[in-house]
């Protein structure tokens, strides 16, 4: 009942500050802000505690090329989780994409392939969500054993040789910038303008909040929702493709690792796991501290095994920043 | 107004006895099913010794899901299932334990497995975190601790009495199948004998109206959650004393088995449906199915696939049979 | 009256399953008229109303709008034609701002086109409020002047409001009058859908009433009076649906001494004796509820005392509170009452096993359940059926019987008969005055102030969170309650500190 303290009377009166945090693009956004000011202040305890090794350039752009992977299917996941959905079946899909990519086959037909499967995922993921009802995690959890499956029978070991085109266009720079960061800021912007730009945007914040009344306002709800989905399964196959040129070959693997990193990517980033708060710009910073972290772990010599540590003990945090209405799922 | 006063009128005993067979969890008629396509087709596969064999490899996952049972009941889940496993082969594999009596590993082992289930309850109940993150959250850390304690590289200095529960025989049966089949007869008495299982049905059916009645759901989540924890445990005792050593990665896939065994047992999140037999049967009906397409000659791959399609046609199937 | 109508709705049918929800209904709205569409739960108004804005799709009939007949698939489709709702659970989405809210699902207009115009129409309508401020900041009334807004740009012809006055505070009421007018002089036609008699000869011209999902009759506001409404609405008089009232009371059951919790601004002070049936009345969101789940325990008690026969319960949670003989039965039904899964036994025994340990031991009360479910002469084939295949009215039986399983002595209520249909609200009427006269209490809370006045024996009137009045029933009428329910001229100034 508080907000009947804001009475028409009073708005008249509210001081800029107020006026700033009665916003609608802030009450959206604050955990990005929470996000951003989390990222700044790694980055700075590393430049201090480790200035020989954080601060070079070798490291920077070790960095810009390890993180754009978990950037892209963390930007697909903030999506499918903007529009209240939850997507477990991304770290599969990388697998299949560069399974797909090691066929042999002219590069021409396996990456459209890869696309295209990825589509079907994603299609799939969200008719059985959207259409039948099924919970998004059983419904991805189940599509993400069986592409993980069909990756697996396409490639049972790691091989085959990445197609020469994608190699290139991870390798090497662009005006001083790694090619990764390239990939980072194409994807970033992309993503950015259509959650920002666009009507599909606003329309994907409205159903993320309550589907039924952005259903009653006109909204096509159920082509929206199914959009994200595949949305997310279509980054997840951009991810494999540069996961697998920057490894050069294929592995039907790669990807398990990314499925719950690109929930924490999201989730730290302030994106909520409820729908319709959050968005691409805190996944940035998101993916940013998790890219932080890993590295300063590495550079200052701590066991790996901590990493996993760390990690789970993060994506906890950040999902209890924000306390829910129920209890469970 | 003529309804005032009425007697409750009897059912047919016709359609009583087809509301009691559509109860029956959809691992049943799939057991029947199987089992008819394995006898006609692979007779070798209904003998009483390969039934033993596949007893003892249906025990660890039998126990698991069973504990997996009480969250998605409770209409939640926990996924760190798999890493209570793999905690639980590296403690008791270490070297640590050498020289002392069987009963210290086994209880630190099920220990671990309270203190994970306990961690998981209340970081759902007392933060609301969403259970699939929370538990994702905790295998990761639970999974970094096995590799802590490890050093990366796990023991083998395992008792021999984890050995025999895991792989031992009492004549024919396996040791390990006489725990499923204890574990079950406990699971299915707290579940529908004592208070406890009432309150789960309840609160995974509605929570709120839980609420509302009295039921103090989330101390019954709390402790769904530790059930869970120690049934995981046992599961990955006797699956070390299966394999017999230390193994990095053990019972990855054992999550999506557990719930699959579940889901085909009957269960989908709340509900009231499914329940100890339900589990076995469908973790039964699962290790069939994967057997059998060993025998077919589909690999872990197609398996992957077959697990996958299990859990969503039964999704949708429940799905398009509640929406009628 | 010579004037052709804005909208003419003829022969409207619409059925849910085996439930005809409107049979031949017939409607006209006027421009510049406010239309007031009046009727009991269930007698089809939100059914009607939602096949003219889009929802629900019509089985037979017509509807025309300016002489032309319209056939809508989507809301957006009425909305597009012209016809504007405003629903009691707004269609607001609360993360996004004002301005994103009124072009929601409209593209190709400029986000500088879209701010004048927001601005403009929010000047309109009075409001001072930015076009980024997000909703979930704005108060309810706000928040209905925004749902308004949305009409205003769609420069619709046609105004729906359903029960709009439920949530607003009382100069909240004055400004949406206000409003309503001024929409009306400039043409528009105004369907006002509400139980609320006084409201409705406050501010419109016409009246039609329905009953079953049939037409009634239209009345002319300036001829007519309050019992013809009513007589029109009810068809038949009320008295018959009650039991006879207590003749004597017993002890003491429940005694509040000055309890205080969070969500009341002072502390209530109030007691239940066995054998009688206190009503708690009120305008909406006044306390009823924080009221009521004070007592059961599932909001702390910060102060006073609250004790339950002998024992003082006030620091006890609900659920021990359940063990010493109190029962709760929820407003809403579907979503805080039944387990839907589960068969009706499953859902009458939580009532008494809640109270037990974890680990205790635990036997269906299957004969314990079937005699409630004989007294209350709930229709079901067996104890398994499961529960959702019940009708409205069994399953408040169903939730009721679950206390009556328990043993409770103290029932609080909520809304006892809601969505359930006259014959079986005569029937929980008849049990629940049974269960007073057997030695137990009920207190009970309803929007419905007749049912109040004929269950009850007394009737306290709760204001802004305070107890404020107190009547025997039989000396209480539709008029006495509602005026001690609006909060006078010295409260006014404080309705703006939050309740």
């Amino acid at each position: 009942m508080s907000d009947s303290t804001l009475t028409s009377s009073a708005t008249s009166r509210l001081s800029l500050r107020d006026r700033f945090l009665l916003d609608a693009r802030w009450y959206r956004q604050r955990g990005a802000a929470l996000s951003a000011l989390t990222f700044a202040v790694i980055f700075v305890v590393l430049a201090i505690a480790l200035p020989g090794s954080f601060l070079t350039g070798r490291n920077f752009g070790n960095l810009l090329g390890q993180l754009p992977p978990l950037f892209i299917a963390g930007i697909g996941q903030t999506l499918v989780l903007l529009g209240g959905g939850f997507d477990l079946s991304v770290g599969s899909v990388i697998s299949l994409t560069s399974a797909i990519l090691a066929l042999p086959l002219h590069w021409s037909a396996t990456v459209p392939m890869a696309l295209g499967a990825a589509i079907a995922v994603g299609l799939v993921n969200g008719w059985g969500i959207v259409k039948i009802g099924v919970h998004p995690i059983i419904m991805t959890l189940a599509t993400s054993s069986i592409v993980q499956g069909i990756a697996l029978t396409l490639l049972p070991v790691p091989g085959g040789i990445a197609p020469a085109p994608l190699v290139a266009m991870v390798r090497g720079d662009v005006l001083g910038l790694p090619l990764g960061a390239l990939w980072v800021l194409v994807i970033g912007a992309l993503a950015i303008g259509l959650t920002h730009g666009t009507g599909f945007g606003r329309a994907l914040y409205a159903v993320g909040a309550n589907p039924a009344a952005a259903r009653l306002s006109g909204l096509p709800e159920a082509r929206i929702r199914i959009s994200t989905y595949v949305i997310s399964a279509s980054s997840a196959a951009v991810a494999g493709m540069y996961l697998t040129a920057r490894l050069a070959s294929s592995d039907p693997n790669v990807g398990s690792a990314l499925g719950l990193d690109s929930v924490l990517a999201a989730a730290l980033g302030g994106t909520l796991l409820s729908g319709g708060i959050g968005g691409p710009i805190g996944t940035v910073f998101g993916v940013g501290i998790i890219g932080l972290l890993n590295n300063g772990m590495n550079l200052a010599g701590i066991s790996p095994f901590y990493q996993h540590i760390v990690k789970g003990t993060m994506l906890i945090v950040s999902v209890s920043l924000f306390r829910r209405k129920e209890v469970g799922l | 107004m003529t309804d005032v006063i009425q007697a409750p009128t009897k059912p047919s005993a016709a359609r009583r006895m087809l509301r009691t067979i559509a109860h029956w969890p959809p691992a049943f008629w799939g057991l029947i099913a199987v089992l008819l396509l394995a006898a006609f087709t692979q007779p070798h596969f209904l003998s009483v010794p390969f039934l033993m064999i596949l007893l003892r490899q249906a025990a660890p996952l039998g126990i698991v899901a069973l504990g997996q049972t009480f969250t998605i009941a409770n209409r939640s889940l926990d996924l760190s299932v798999g890493a209570v496993i793999m905690l639980v082969n590296i403690l008791v594999s270490d070297r640590i334990f050498l020289g002392f009596p069987a009963v210290i590993p086994i209880s630190v082992a099920l220990l671990a497995g309270v203190a994970v289930g306990l961690i998981n309850g209340l970081l759902i109940t007392v933060l609301r975190a969403s259970a699939v993150v929370v538990t994702l959250g905790t295998a990761s850390v639970v999974t970094g601790i096995g590799y802590l304690i490890s050093g990366g590289a796990p023991g083998n200095a395992m008792s021999d009495t984890i050995k025999y529960i895991g792989r031992g025989r009492i004549e024919l049966f396996p040791v390990s199948g006489l725990f499923w089949i204890a574990s079950a007869i406990i699971a299915w008495i707290i579940l529908r004998k004592l208070v406890f299982g009432r309150f789960i049905m309840a609160a995974g059916d509605n929570p709120s109206a839980a609420h509302y009645s009295g039921i103090p759901v989330t101390r019954t989540l709390l402790v769904s959650h530790i059930m869970s924890g120690v049934f995981a445990a046992l599961g990955g005792l006797i699956l070390s004393g299966l394999i017999g050593v230390g193994s990095l990665g053990l019972g990855a896939d054992y999550v999506l088995s557990s719930i699959a065994a579940v889901i085909l047992g009957g269960a989908v999140f709340g509900g009231g449906a499914g329940g100890a037999v339900g589990t076995v049967l469908g973790t039964m009906l699962l290790i069939m199915i994967l057997n059998l397409l060993t025998v077919f000659g589909i690999d872990e791959a197609g398996k992957l696939v077959v697990q996958g399609l299990v859990i969503a046609v039964a999704a949708i199937i429940y799905q398009k049979s509640a929406a009628r | 009256m010579t004037m052709p109508p804005t909208i003419e709705v003829t022969n409207l049918s619409k059925a849910f399953g085996s439930t005809q929800a409107l049979s031949a209904m017939l409607l006209t709205g006027l421009p510049g008229e406010v239309h007031a569409v009046m009727g009991e739960n269930g007698a089809g108004k939100s059914t009607l109303m939602k096949v003219l804005s889009g929802v629900h799709r019509a089985d037979t009939g017509e509807v025309r709008l300016n002489g032309a007949p319209v056939s809508f698939h989507t809301p957006r489709d009425a909305q597009e034609a012209g016809i504007s709702t405003i629903f009691q659970e707004f269609s607001l989405l609360r993360n996004l701002s004002v301005q994103e809210n009124l072009f929601l699902g409209k593209n190709g207009i400029p986000a500088r086109e879209q701010r004048a115009r927001c601005q403009e129409v929010l000047a309109r309508l009075g409001l001072n409020i930015r076009p980024e401020t997000a909703v979930e900041a704005l108060s309810v009334g706000e928040q209905q002047m925004v749902e308004i807004a949305k009409g205003l740009l769609a420069d619709a012809k046609v105004f729906i409001f359903d029960e709009p006055t439920a949530a607003l505070a009382a100069q909240e009421v004055e400004t949406l009058f206000d409003l309503i007018r001024r929409l009306a002089t400039e043409g528009c036609t105004i369907f006002y859908v509400s139980h609320r008699i006084p409201e409705i000869f406050a501010i419109c011209d016409r009246i039609t009433v329905m009953k079953d999902g049939c037409y009634v009759t239209t009345l002319t506001t300036a001829a007519t009076d309050h019992d013809e409404v009513v007589e029109a609405m009810v068809g038949r008089p009320l008295e018959e649906l009650f039991a006879p009232r207590a003749t004597q009371l017993g002890q003491r059951l429940l005694h509040a001494d000055q309890l205080e919790g969070d969500d009341l601004p002072a502390p209530v002070s109030l007691t239940l004796h066995a054998g009688e049936i206190v009503g708690l009345s009120g305008l909406e969101g006044q306390g009823q509820q924080a009221l009521m789940r004070l007592l059961a325990g599932f909001a702390p008690a910060t102060g006073g005392a609250l004790r339950l026969g002998a024992d003082q319960v006030d620091q006890l949670d609900a659920r021990r509170r359940i063990s010493l003989g109190l029962g709760f039965v929820p407003e809403s039904r579907k979503d805080d009452g039944l387990f839907p899964s589960l068969s009706i036994l499953a859902n009458m025994e939580t009532g008494s096993v809640a109270p037990r340990g974890l680990s205790a031991w635990f036997t269906k009360p299957r004969a314990a359940v079937e005699a409630v479910m004989r007294d209350l002469s709930v229709k079901a084939e067996d104890p398994y059926q499961n529960v959702m295949q019940l009708s409205g009215g069994n399953q408040q039986k169903v939730v009721l019987g679950r206390w009556l399983v328990a043993g409770t002595r103290v029932l609080l209520c909520e809304e006892p008969t809601r969505g359930v249909d006259v014959g079986a609200k005569r029937e929980i009427y008849l049990r629940l005055r049974e269960f007073a006269a057997n030695g137990g209490t009920v207190f009970v809370s309803s929007r419905e102030m007749p049912e109040l006045i004929g269950l009850c024996d007394r009737i306290v009137v709760i204001r802004e969170g305070r107890l404020a009045t107190e009547m025997p029933a039989t000396e209480a009428t539709e008029i006495n309650l509602l005026a001690a329910a609006i909060p006078g001229q010295e409260d006014a100034a404080r309705t703006e500190t939050p309740v």
